[in-house]
Parts: structure tokens; C-alpha cells; sequence
């Protein structure tokens, strides 16, 4: 009896996991590789020197601090001009909405190669000024090794397509206006409406642009590179001509540090992403608010 | 709102920038709220965009420090190593593009179709880690596996006797590790929106599965092919880091390769004319994918909201 | 194929369930199913959600295997044929129209399928253009139609092919309520054109008496009653029918008690009887037993909701009409008689079952 119903469904069900399993064998093999070479030499025996190795030289500690500097602060202006500019949007200028979108989304398809050759001609020519202009003082502060400015604006603009998406996604399933407006009624003033009732609720989405910032910035070469700026990846690739097992060993470890971070941002949009209301308790006016407004 | 200027003030805390409160006096609370990120997106976005676009249109003029409009820049990458760099990057954009869309094509199709909810959350999370990647440690891990000494090059060399990752083949090969990922991302959900409803209709109509995938089921997801298919040829067409860590320059140029190449040496070259020409060929294959890519996104779309 | 097996029901297009068991795993859905569904008659299945009646459809047009028993159109067995060629019409609850292909293609659809030709398609199509209300529309996409225009294209598309049978699932539950009642009105003017079996699925009782020739009734996998729309409304045949039909009353009462009796309240009674709200009559008495609790206007009746002394729920209703009514107070202590025989009467045994 309709035979023909559960046999050919289960032959596609079983065909369909062939690619997969190709597919996991793709991505699994250069990982292991790595992992294996980092800690094995080829004759199979256990090694540390990889990793020992990078401790012993010291010259990792300036680019990892760069490194950690810049992908914090990226992660800091990222989350406090987004989110206010969106909600913002969301709540008086919709029409804006449109253009912000198109402005975010355009770093994902001008590759950073393009924006980083803009900026060296931007730099480059503030640089003509000579020195002690006004010029001369912005490119220097841009570029300053310590605290390279550059690379904080720069990364924060290639994150924008994706943490802007996530964000004005998870504004877009709140009724905002009407979440202000009844806030307002209950006499709660802007900031307390936005503290307890907007930003609880796209709590998933800025945990994910955090994430993401970080993770991006952490790993991210080609503008580093290009404008001369030792940060974590492109210590990695000069150290490689020297300490190739080291090279290997940091660069699983960035690896890994950035799948996990990019994991743990997939992860809290959907398991944050879809707060309701209701498990939301309305925010109370609290008495200083109500005095103020 | 029942008062404008606290309410003002109140976001401009929240934005907590100089920018912001400069702009205190403003009318909307709006303007306070976005003058932040309109600041970071000029200052490192259009900024540079336009830099480039006016270093690459001028040339040196005939007095010392003047500059003339010209196409010159633009003329300079039919000839030599550009020439051969944008077509190097179209072919093996190209290339890695349709082999990751029919591949990344056939992983959507299986993930939809094996309904594991393990895999499900697997590909969520996996296939966005990995559609982000492509940077040094990539480059570095492919080395291992299938560099000169890799761990699998002679498994690779037994089927491929010319294949060496220092080449396009390489390339196209670990493109595929970020390509494949972003096509799953892209075109899974519109496989899941394949609805249960339109399979049997065409089996009560009379038709087969090769009917529904002939008549509704492809026809339905090309849009979505074809858009993802644009945006890694896009973003296949712009890596630069795992490209530069495995070719470094000139031993294969690449548009990307070039751009860094010319930027490096332009002091002694005066490439820096060049360099944004490409930059700007670049943006302009990126600007003309997502001009595509929308519109065929906003067609499959409508078809799968119906 | 078998020599057809000849049942009472021999049209080319008659259906017939015999003794049909499903079940998911553990779960049993369908016990020991039969049905006989007459060629040409709609026919609809009425039940709660997951009473087995999707199930049942699903069953039919093939998309779901049996664990036992026959399953017979025009006398034959279809069991063994796959779904592509039962030869069976279906329109889905949601949209189930091809995205990319226009009306008129989406109802070509099938003829494409068996190789019809194009001068014959066209003048199908046409026809079941006209037929179901959508002439000028043939060139439109299904993202431009509305919901109920999807509905009847998805209806067209299912006639285009002349089907034995047409299947139709709860092909009015997306719709908006306006739409509904006309598209119900409709689909049963168009069944009857092409005088085509169908099996309509619902779990609106409304629909499900506006439409049919005969309604099943169906609880827990089982059909509770299978009977022409008005016998199901007046004559329920178990406490589920009459519970799940319309509304109604339960009255506790002597086995002893006629229709002619005023209605007692009694702790100890046996019997329990059935009554619809519009066949309860009130009048106001001082000791009365009931109470009347609130009223709902309605328009050309009222509803009057009572309860007992003393206790705020209400617990039974009499629909009056609205002149009347204006007299009855909340408040107002009432008695209560029947005006008609009730729709069910449980004896004292099948009480305990019910």
C-alpha cells in the first residue's frame, strides 16, 4: 500500500546526505590540518614549540594589543552610533529608514580593498599639506600606531551592512511607536523608555553586532596591511617567513577565537532575537522621571 | 513627547558623541541620534569613495602640482599586468562563483530536503561563520592541507596531476570555503519556501518531481541562484587578504593584488592613479552585482510571499 | 489491474472508505473509517482539529498511506496508484498557487501534464475562467490576485483536468469572513454546474451545513454522524454532534419527563435532554428555578443567557425574538418549557458514556 510514497522519499532523504557529508569533510579537513601541524612535527611527534614560540619572541604582545585596542573601540562606536541612529529612525524619521539602508549596506559590496585604495589617496593627499598643517595633524592622528584611528572608523563602516540588518530587523518585529507612546502615557520620559523598553528588546541584535564588530575586526588584514599597521593577521603573515609552526599555531587560534565569536553572534540574535512583550514587564514610571518630564 | 528639549537633550546623552552635541539645538531628537554614525559613515566611507574616484579622473597637469582631468588612469589598465589582473579576476571569480553556486546549490537543497533540526542550527550558525571568512588563517590552514608539503596534496595531485594551490585552481578551492557557506545562507531559505503545498498540487495535477523541479520548483528559486551567484562573484571578485597571503604580488595578479601592489609602490611608481582606477572598476562591478542582486531578489521574493 | 470490485455505490466517481485504519506511529488516527460517498455529491467533513478529517482527505488523494483496510473510487481500489495518477482535483487551505506561472498557465497546468493540446487548453481555461467568476484575469500573477481569487484560481486549476474527485481543504479558512460566505456560495454553484464528487474538509459548522448534501460528523478518528445538514442540526445523534453543531442546551431531567413538562431542576435526575436555544421558551414567575443573567441583541433575536439563583455563571440560553425580549430583565426569576422535541435525549444509562 503506496509503497511508492515512503520509498522514494527515504531514497532522497538518504541521498540528499551525501553532499553534506562531502560538504563537512571540506570544511573539516584544512581546520584539522592546521590543528594538526600546529602541535605535531612530521614525524608524528607532540610538539609545543609552535606555541612556545610565540610566547618566547615578546613581539606578539604590541600587534596583539593593537589588536584587541582597535577591535574594542570598533566595538564600542559601532554599538553607540547604530543603535541610536536606527532607533531613531525607527521612531521619527521613517523615510529616513531607506536611505540609511542603502547607505549601510554598500560597504558589503565595496570590498575593502576599494575603500582602504580611498582612503590612502584621502590620507595621502591631507599629507601634501606638509607638515604642522591641520592636514598633516589628522593624518598623523588617524595613523598613530599606537591607537590607529583609521582602522576603528574603518572597520566600523565594513560592519555596518550586517549588524545594521540585524539591528533594524529586530526594531522592525517591535511595535516601537506604539511601545513610546503608551510608555510616554505611563508617564515614563525618552531615556527610560528607551532603557527599559526598546533596548531590552533588541538585545540579541546589538549582542550579535558586539560580537561581530570583534570578531571582524580581530581578523581583518587587508586594510591593516595596506596602510602599514601591524595589527594580529598581519603579524601573523610576516612572522610565517620566520616561525612557520608559530604562524600556523596563532593563526588556529585567531581562527578559532573568530569562529567562536561569530558563533556565539549567530547564536544570541536567535536565541535573543525574538523577545516579546508580554515576558517584558511594562516599565514603570519611575517618581525622578516623572518629575522631569 | 510632551516637551521637545529634554527629550532632546535625553538622546543626545545617549548618543554621547561631540558630534551629537553640537547639534543640541536641533528641532527632532532624529538629528541628534544620527549625526554619529553620519559622521563615522563620511569620514571612512564617502570620503575615501570620493578620493578615489577624483585621484583616479586626474592626472598631473603640465605646470608642477596642478592636475588635469583625463582618462589616463583608466586607459592604463588595458595594458601589462592590469590587463592580465582583471582577467585573472573575472575568470576565476567566475569559476569559483558557478562552482560554489552549484555546489552551495545542491548543500541548500539537501538541508532543506533531510529536515534535521541538528542540522538546521548547525548551518545557522556554520555557514555565517564561515560566509565571513577568508582572511590569513584560511589561507594559512589550505597551505597545511594542500600546500607544496600539505598534508593531502598527494591525495588532490592523484586526481588533479597539474593542481597546485599557488593558482587559480588553488584560489577557486579556498574561495570555495567562504563561497560555499555564503550560497547555503542565501538560498537556503528560499529552498525551505518551496511550499510542501506546491509539490502536491503538481502530484495531484498529475505531474512528477521532475515536473514540479522543471515547471515551479526551479523557476521559483532562480532569482535566488542567480542573485547569490552575483554576490560571490562579487565578493569573490574583491578578497584580497587569503589571496595575498598565498600568491603575495605578481606571481598571479588579481585586481585586488594590483590595487595593494600599486599602492605599496607608488611613491617611486606614481601607480596611485592606477590604483584608484582599479579601486573604482572594483566599486563599480560591487555597485553593478547589488543593483542586480536587488532586483532579483525583490522578483523572488514577491513569488515566495504570495 | 483487478477486476473492479462492484459496491453498492457503482457510478464512475463514487467513493468509499472500507474499514480503514491509520496511524503515526503509536498514534491512531483513523479506527476502522468507512464511508460511502454518492458520484456527483458534496459531502463535508466537519470535526475539531486533529479529529482525523485532513487526514482522511490526504488519505484519498494519496499522500498518505493506509496500515489497513480499502480505499475505492467507482468501485476500484486506489491504493496502489501513487498520487500523480489518482486522476483526483485538490485546493489547499493556503495559497498553493505556482508563484511563477500566470492563472491561465496555473490552470493549464494539469493539461500540460497530460500532453492536451494548446487550442484545447485555451478553451478550457477559458471556460473555467468564466466558470469560476475570473474572466480578464487569465494574464494576472498570483501575487497580484487577492485571497479569495487565489482561492478560486487554485479551484479552476483543480476542475481543469475533470477530476473523479474533487478535494477541497479547508479551502475557505484563510480568507476574510466577507469573502467566505460568497466563495462558499460559489464553490457549491460550480460543483453543482459540473455536477463533480467532492469532499470538503472544515472545521466551520457553518460552512460545513451552507454547503454540503450530506455532512460527516467526525470525533477522535471516528465519524459520529453522517447525515444531511438539517437532520445533523435537528437530530443529533450523540452529545459530541450536538455539542459541537450549533449551540445548545443540557437540561438533567426524570426519566419520567415529557416534552409538555415544565423543565425541573433536579440533582437526582437520569435523563438528559437536549435543546436548542431557539426551541427553549421562558416566562416569568416568581419562585422560577431560573434566573436570567444578561441578554445578547443580535438584531432579529435576542439572546437570554440564565442561570441558576444565587450562582453568576449562566448556563443556558433562549433565543427570542427581540420584541419579546425587551420584558425579560436581568434579574428575572423564569421558568423553562420546551417548545419543540429535543434535539437528543441520553437515557439514564448513556449518560455516563457521554
Amino acid at each position: 500500500m503506496a509503497e511508492h510514497l515512503r520509498s522514494s522519499s527515504t531514497t532522497v532523504r538518504f541521498l540528499a546526505w551525501l553532499p553534506l557529508a562531502a560538504l563537512a569533510i571540506f570544511i573539516l579537513t584544512p581546520l584539522l590540518s592546521s590543528l594538526t601541524y600546529s602541535f605535531f612535527r612530521s614525524d608524528g611527534s607532540f610538539t609545543t614549540s609552535g606555541l612556545t614560540g610565540l610566547a618566547d619572541s615578546g613581539k606578539i604582545i604590541a600587534p596583539l594589543t593593537r589588536s584587541l585596542i582597535v577591535s574594542v573601540l570598533a566595538v564600542v562606536v559601532l554599538v553607540l552610533t547604530l543603535v541610536p541612529a536606527v532607533v531613531a529612525v525607527h521612531l521619527w524619521a521613517p523615510r529616513l529608514r531607506s536611505l540609511l539602508s542603502v547607505l549601510c549596506t554598500l560597504p558589503l559590496v565595496v570590498p575593502a580593498i576599494a575603500i582602504v585604495a580611498g582612503l590612502s589617496a584621502v590620507l595621502r593627499s591631507l599629507a601634501s599639506h606638509g607638515r604642522g598643517s591641520l592636514g598633516m595633524e589628522i593624518n598623523t592622528l588617524l595613523q598613530n600606531q599606537d591607537l590607529p584611528l583609521v582602522l576603528v572608523g574603518t572597520y566600523v563602516v565594513l560592519c555596518l551592512p550586517f549588524t545594521f540588518r540585524s539591528i533594524d530587523a529586530g526594531l522592525s518585529t517591535l511595535p516601537l511607536r506604539t511601545l513610546y507612546e503608551s510608555s510616554s502615557i505611563l508617564g515614563a520620559g525618552l531615556w527610560t523608555t528607551l532603557w527599559r523598553a526598546v533596548i531590552p528588546n533588541i538585545r540579541g541584535p546589538v549582542m550579535f553586532s558586539a560580537f561581530f564588530t570583534f570578531a571582524l575586526s580581530i581578523a581583518e588584514y587587508t586594510v591593516a596591511a595596506t596602510l602599514s599597521i601591524n595589527t594580529l593577521p598581519v603579524f601573523l603573515n610576516t612572522l610565517s617567513s620566520t616561525n612557520f609552526r608559530g604562524s600556523i599555531t596563532l593563526s588556529v587560534l585567531l581562527n578559532l577565537t573568530t569562529w567562536l565569536l561569530l558563533a556565539s553572534a549567530t547564536i544570541s540574535a536567535s536565541r535573543f532575537g525574538h523577545r516579546t512583550s508580554p515576558d517584558e514587564p511594562a516599565p514603570a514610571p519611575s517618581r525622578k522621571e516623572a518629575a522631569i518630564s | 513627547m510632551r516637551s521637545a528639549p529634554p527629550a532632546a537633550e535625553a538622546v543626545d546623552a545617549s548618543a554621547g558623541h561631540p558630534p551629537a552635541r553640537r547639534r543640541r539645538r536641533t528641532v527632532s531628537p532624529a538629528w541628534g541620534a544620527l549625526a554619529p554614525l553620519t559622521v563615522v559613515i563620511i569620514a571612512f566611507f564617502v570620503i575615501p569613495i570620493c578620493g578615489m574616484v577624483t585621484t583616479s579622473v586626474l592626472v598631473p597637469g603640465p605646470e608642477r602640482g596642478s592636475s588635469v582631468l583625463s582618462a589616463e588612469n583608466f586607459a592604463a589598465l588595458g595594458s601589462g599586468s592590469r590587463s592580465m589582473a582583471l582577467q585573472n579576476s573575472l575568470l576565476l571569480s567566475f569559476t569559483a562563483a558557478t562552482v560554489a553556486a552549484v555546489f552551495g546549490g545542491v548543500c541548500a537543497w539537501a538541508i532543506s530536503t533531510v529536515k534535521s533540526k541538528i542540522i538546521d542550527s548547525l548551518t545557522a550558525v556554520i555557514s555565517s561563520v564561515l560566509a565571513n571568512d577568508g582572511g590569513v588563517p584560511l589561507a594559512f590552514s589550505f597551505i597545511v592541507a594542500v600546500g607544496n608539503t600539505g598534508y593531502f596534496t598527494a591525495l588532490v595531485t592523484a586526481v588533479d596531476s597539474t593542481f597546485t594551490l599557488y593558482s587559480v585552481k588553488g584560489l577557486i578551492l579556498m574561495y570555495q570555503y567562504f563561497l560555499i557557506p555564503t550560497m547555503i545562507l542565501l538560498t537556503l531559505p528560499s529552498f525551505v519556501a518551496l511550499r510542501q503545498q506546491w509539490r502536491e498540487a503538481n502530484t495531484s495535477l498529475g505531474g512528477t518531481s521532475l515536473t514540479f523541479w522543471r515547471r515551479v520548483g526551479l523557476p521559483v528559486i532562480t532569482p535566488a541562484l542567480l542573485g547569490a551567484w552575483l554576490l560571490m562573484f562579487g565578493s569573490a571578485f574583491g578578497t584580497h587578504a587569503s589571496a595575498a597571503v598565498l600568491i603575495g604580488t605578481g606571481a598571479f595578479p588579481l585586481i585586488p593584488l594590483e590595487i595593494a601592489g600599486q599602492l605599496a609602490g607608488s611613491a617611486a611608481t606614481g601607480g596611485e592613479g592606477v590604483a584608484m582606477a582599479l579601486g573604482v572598476t572594483t566599486g563599480v562591478v560591487a555597485v553593478i552585482v547589488l543593483i542586480a542582486f536587488n532586483a532579483l531578489t525583490k522578483r523572488s521574493a514577491k513569488w515566495l510571499n504570495t | 489491474m483487478s477486476t473492479p470490485v462492484r459496491s453498492s455505490v457503482d457510478d464512475a466517481t463514487s467513493v468509499r472508505f472500507e474499514r480503514v485504519d491509520k496511524s503515526y506511529g503509536t498514534t491512531s488516527v483513523l479506527r476502522d473509517f468507512s464511508i460511502d460517498i454518492e458520484a456527483g455529491s458534496m459531502v463535508s467533513f466537519l470535526g475539531p482539529s486533529g479529529c482525523g478529517k485532513t487526514t482522511t482527505l490526504r488519505i484519498l488523494a494519496g499522500f498518505e498511506p493506509v496500515n489497513g483496510g480499502d480505499v475505492l473510487v467507482g468501485g476500484e481500489s486506489v491504493l496502489r496508484l501513487p498520487p500523480n495518477r489518482r486522476d483526483m482535483g485538490m485546493v489547499f487551505q493556503s495559497y498553493s498557487l505556482f508563484p511563477n506561472l500566470s492563472v491561465t498557465d496555473n490552470i493549464e497546468y494539469g493539461l500540460r501534464i497530460r500532453k492536451v493540446g494548446a487550442s484545447a487548453r485555451k478553451k478550457r481555461s477559458d471556460e473555467l475562467l468564466e466558470i469560476c467568476g475570473l474572466t480578464g484575469m487569465g494574464t494576472r500573477f498570483p501575487h497580484q490576485l487577492s485571497g479569495g481569487q487565489q482561492q478560486r484560481v487554485a479551484l479552476a486549476r483543480a476542475l481543469a483536468t475533470q477530476p473523479k474527485v474533487l478535494l477541497l481543504d479547508e479551502p475557505l479558512s484563510a480568507l476574510d469572513a466577507s469573502v467566505r460566505a460568497s466563495l462558499r456560495d460559489e464553490i457549491r454553484r460550480v460543483q453543482q454546474t459540473l455536477g463533480t464528487t467532492t469532499v470538503f474538509i472544515t472545521h466551520d459548522q457553518g460552512e460545513a451545513l451552507a454547503i454540503a448534501d450530506r455532512v460527516a460528523v467526525m470525533n477522535a478518528g471516528r465519524i459520529e454522524q453522517y447525515s444531511a445538514p438539517h437532520e445533523v442540526y435537528t437530530t443529533p445523534k450523540t452529545p459530541f454532534v450536538a455539542r459541537f453543531v450549533g449551540s445548545i442546551n443540557e437540561f438533567a431531567v426524570p426519566s419520567s419527563w415529557t416534552v409538555r413538562d415544565r423543565l425541573p431542576i433536579d440533582a437526582d435526575s437520569a435523563d438528559t435532554v437536549f435543546i436548542r436555544p431557539e426551541n427553549l421558551a421562558i416566562a416569568a414567575v416568581d419562585d422560577g428555578f431560573l434566573e436570567i443573567k444578561r441578554q445578547t441583541y443580535t438584531g432579529e433575536r435576542t439572546m437570554i443567557h440564565l442561570g441558576l439563583p444565587g450562582d453568576d455563571r449562566s448556563r443556558w440560553s433562549a433565543s427570542l425574538a427581540s420584541a419579546e425580549a425587551a420584558s425579560m430583565r436581568p434579574g428575572t426569576r423564569v421558568d423553562a418549557s420546551v417548545t419543540a422535541a429535543p434535539a437528543l435525549r441520553l437515557e439514564a444509562d448513556e449518560v455516563g458514556q457521554a
